[in-house]
């Protein structure tokens, strides 16, 4: 289920930024990272299926680590002007830096055996993380929806 | 023995990733520090480029002006002086023809002494037009009182004007370019506005002196940069340049004109 997770969440919130980002380098960043990284990663499970029921740290990286950086391409873009859905992308990149790094964490808490002591906890941080990326969507939601014209 | 080396081998791993995505994410961090820097300072050029360019619009709008103005004096001393003493110089030249009875005479000095006034009353026009006598006499207060008035017996326009401020330890120069600046809003309410009220008010405010200039004319879109190239509005803004001010001009279609501008 996790692998579908990631991928899932890549192909959407690269499709997302493919609508943001502008520049022609960037778009086929987008583009090529779309088509090249979910073929790659299915071939990896046809050759070798038994990887497909272990947590796979290659991947989480592999799908967390462009969207950071289309992220910071549609920041960087509107700098020091209006920006679309500003506020959806901080707390995007707020929560793709956070969580990747609670997960990271958290596998080392799993390969030295003592995951059970901190597995609530984990997932309660995960959660609020999660509140706090949608208290951001939340915010852009409302900027969006009281100010059609006027987009943050 | 195989089994902790596999374990092993998963610490390795994951502390491999963790590694990779601090440094990776670190990267980025850089990276878009790097440029973001690269691209504000950009703008802060782009800005002052179009500063510099504004400027320089202002200081050739000018100019423009004083050519037109020359031109303009040169018209009227033509037309309504040079043309009149040229007919006076040759009535003169008549007087000294023989023969002549006294009707004759009295008919040429006659015209002469007309002509005369017509360019005499046509050079203190000019002159007054040139600069207002009663600014340098009585000061700004008297100068736009009867700038008002002379709107008022127009007819087409009321003008009210409201003044809170005591503009005698103002310093004279100034008083022109204020009386200017009005002149030309004035001007344009008319002209273009076709307005029928006009408010002008000088109150102080934050401690700096503030007119605000209200029309209830056809107005126009001032958010239009097309709008906004024509010499009058650029003079008036170098005026106020000039005045060490600021003002807003603000005016929507059918809504007529606000412009508030405060002047040391
Ligand atoms: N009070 C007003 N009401 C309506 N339109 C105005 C008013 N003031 C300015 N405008 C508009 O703004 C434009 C620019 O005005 P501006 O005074 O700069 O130029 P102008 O009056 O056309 O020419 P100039 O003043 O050099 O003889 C005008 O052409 C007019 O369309
Ligand atoms: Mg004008």
């Amino acid at each position: 289920m996790h692998h579908f997770y990631e991928l899932f969440q890549f192909v959407i919130l690269s499709y997302f930024f493919s609508l943001l980002l502008k520049t022609r380098a960037q778009l086929f960043t987008v583009y090529v990272g779309l088509i090249v990284l979910p073929l790659f990663l299915l071939s990896r499970y046809l050759i070798n299926p038994s990887l497909f029921f272990e947590y796979n740290l290659f991947e989480t990286y592999l799908t967390t680590m462009p969207l950071i950086i289309y992220s910071s391409m549609h920041l960087y873009n509107n700098l020091g002007e209006k920006s679309d859905f500003y506020y959806s992308n901080l707390g995007l990149l707020f929560y793709l830096f956070t969580s990747t790094f609670i997960f990271l964490f958290y596998r080392l808490l799993v390969v030295f055996e003592i995951e059970d002591y901190i597995n609530d906890l984990m997932i309660n941080i995960n959660i609020t993380l999660q509140y706090i990326k949608f208290a951001f969507f939340f915010y852009q939601w409302k900027l969006i929806y009281f100010n059609k014209d006027e987009r943050n | 023995m195989n089994a902790i080396n596999l374990e092993n081998n998963e610490i390795i791993q994951v502390v491999f990733f963790i590694l990779l995505a601090f440094i990776s994410m670190f990267l980025v961090l850089i990276m878009f520090f790097y440029f973001s820097r690269k691209k504000i300072v950009q703008i802060e050029v782009d800005k002052k480029n179009l500063e510099i360019e504004h400027q320089k619009e202002l200081l050739n709008s000018v100019l423009i002006t004083q050519e037109e103005e020359r031109k303009r004096i040169a018209q009227d001393l033509h037309d309504d002086i040079s043309s009149k003493l040229n007919v006076v110089s040759l009535n003169s030249h008549l007087l000294k023809t023989p023969n002549l009875n006294e009707t004759e005479q009295l008919e040429i000095t006659n015209n002469i002494i007309e002509l005369t006034q017509k360019a005499l009353e046509n050079s203190r026009r000019i002159a007054h037009d040139l600069l207002p006598p009663v600014l340098e006499k009585f000061g700004l207060h008297a100068g736009i009182e009867e700038l008002v008035e002379e709107f008022n017996s127009t007819k087409t326009v009321k003008v009210l004007y409201e003044n809170s401020i005591d503009f005698e330890s103002y310093p004279i120069e100034k008083h022109l370019h204020i009386f200017r600046i009005l002149q030309e809003l004035l001007n344009n309410s008319l002209r273009h506005g076709k307005a029928t009220e006009v408010s002008i008010q000088f109150t102080t405010f934050e401690g700096r002196k503030t007119c605000t200039y209200i029309d209830n004319g056809l107005g126009f879109d001032s958010s239009r940069e097309e709008n906004q190239k024509g010499l009058g509005m650029m003079n008036i803004e170098s005026r106020i340049n000039f005045l060490g001010g600021n003002f807003s001009f603000t005016s929507k279609p059918n809504e007529g004109v606000k412009m508030v501008f405060n002047f040391n």
